[in-house]
């Protein structure tokens, strides 16, 4: 459920809107670049109703979707 | 064809491509563009510059323009199909329409306009865009409706030798030891209007050059501090735009960034400086 949720978010803010599984890559599948990653984190944190820290802004750790669901369980149970 | 390629436009990309296409060494070039921190900062933060119309580096197509190496010329013709068919030993970088660039180049750079390169291919049109990297074919009707009124013409006039661009850091050394001033502190920033997109501006354009600077000085630096530097780059430019989409005010966190970005810079100097003295 979560992570369908994060799908979502993540459909909305693809402006490829290519196919979505938790080994897509962000960039290269999704057209997710680092100025659509910030967008994207923005829209989960309202969707889920919390903060991160500027240190979860590690553009590099985010290569694949499943990257987006480890993030969001550290603050969404 | 746009790898290792850090243009501050789409016209600067796109000439560096043809030329690293010709074997030149286009990494040497990127010496010449390099700033002191400093007046980044006053240009972009201070004085609130747009990317579009940053000026405080000069253009690489101009510092080519002015070693006699390319010709680039702005024409604007109604058609576009007219000028294939007239002009065919000179590249052509075509001004394309913003909902085009949107929806088939999904590019979003920060400036409002956008040109593609061009090349015909029978009764096709090859369009090359540098980021992202795409080729898109369209046919000549569709060409003439995604053409937004102008273009560039580039052409090679000769072969760019190393002693041309300064390849050498040691012999540009003092270049990089301006004296700034920072810490740059809360106070200043405060008084500083829309700080958000500002701070944002000046990372888009520290990031581009602190690429160039890894890149130019690549041969001095080892590939594990490159890519450190510039990983940093790019979380910096990344919380940048966190913090303008955000509407954050605050202050500190906007400091921390900038102070952030000059030690980042400094350091990348100090290995320069212990590994050619």
């Amino acid at each position: 459920m979560i992570n369908e949720r994060v799908d979502n978010i993540i459909t909305e803010v693809s402006p490829i809107g290519g196919e979505l599984n938790e080994k897509s890559k962000l960039k290269k599948d999704l057209g997710i670049d680092s100025l659509k990653l910030v967008e994207m984190l923005i829209a989960l944190e309202e969707e889920f109703s919390i903060e991160f820290t500027l240190s979860d802004l590690d553009v590099n750790k985010f290569a694949v979707v499943n990257d987006v669901y480890k993030l969001i369980s550290k603050y969404v149970r | 064809m746009f790898e290792n390629i850090y243009g501050l436009s789409c016209i600067e990309n796109q000439v560096l491509a043809q030329l690293k296409l010709q074997g030149m060494n286009i990494s040497a070039l990127y010496g010449a563009s390099n700033i002191d921190l400093g007046k980044l900062f006053y240009q972009m933060v201070v004085k609130g510059e747009k990317p579009e119309c940053f000026s405080a580096a000069p253009k690489i197509q101009d510092v080519l323009k002015e070693l006699g190496v390319i010709s680039l010329q702005l024409k604007t013709d109604t058609n576009i199909i007219s000028v294939f068919d007239m002009i065919s030993n000179e590249k052509k970088l075509i001004k394309v329409k913003p909902d085009f660039v949107k929806s088939k180049l999904y590019a979003r750079g920060l400036r409002s306009d956008h040109y593609v390169l061009v090349e015909k291919t029978d009764d096709e049109y090859k369009l090359f865009n540098d980021i992202p990297e795409t080729m898109i074919t369209v046919k000549e009707s569709e060409l003439q409706n995604i053409y937004d009124g102008n273009y560039f013409l580039l052409k090679i006039l000769r072969d760019l030798p190393d002693n041309d661009s300064s390849c050498s850091f040691k012999k540009d050394k003092d270049k990089y030891n301006y004296k700034m001033t920072f810490p740059i502190l809360p106070e200043i920033l405060e008084q500083i209007n829309d700080i958000g997109v500002k701070v944002r501006n000046f990372f888009w354009i520290y990031k581009i050059l602190l690429y160039r600077l890894t890149e130019y000085c690549s041969p001095s630096l080892s590939a594990e501090v490159i890519n450190e530097k510039r990983n940093m780059a790019d979380n910096m430019f990344a919380r940048s735009e966190y913090l303008n989409l955000k509407k954050s005010t605050d202050i500190i966190k906007y400091c921390d960034l900038i102070n952030e970005a000059y030690r980042a810079k400094n350091e990348i100097i100090s290995t320069l400086n212990g590994r050619s003295a």
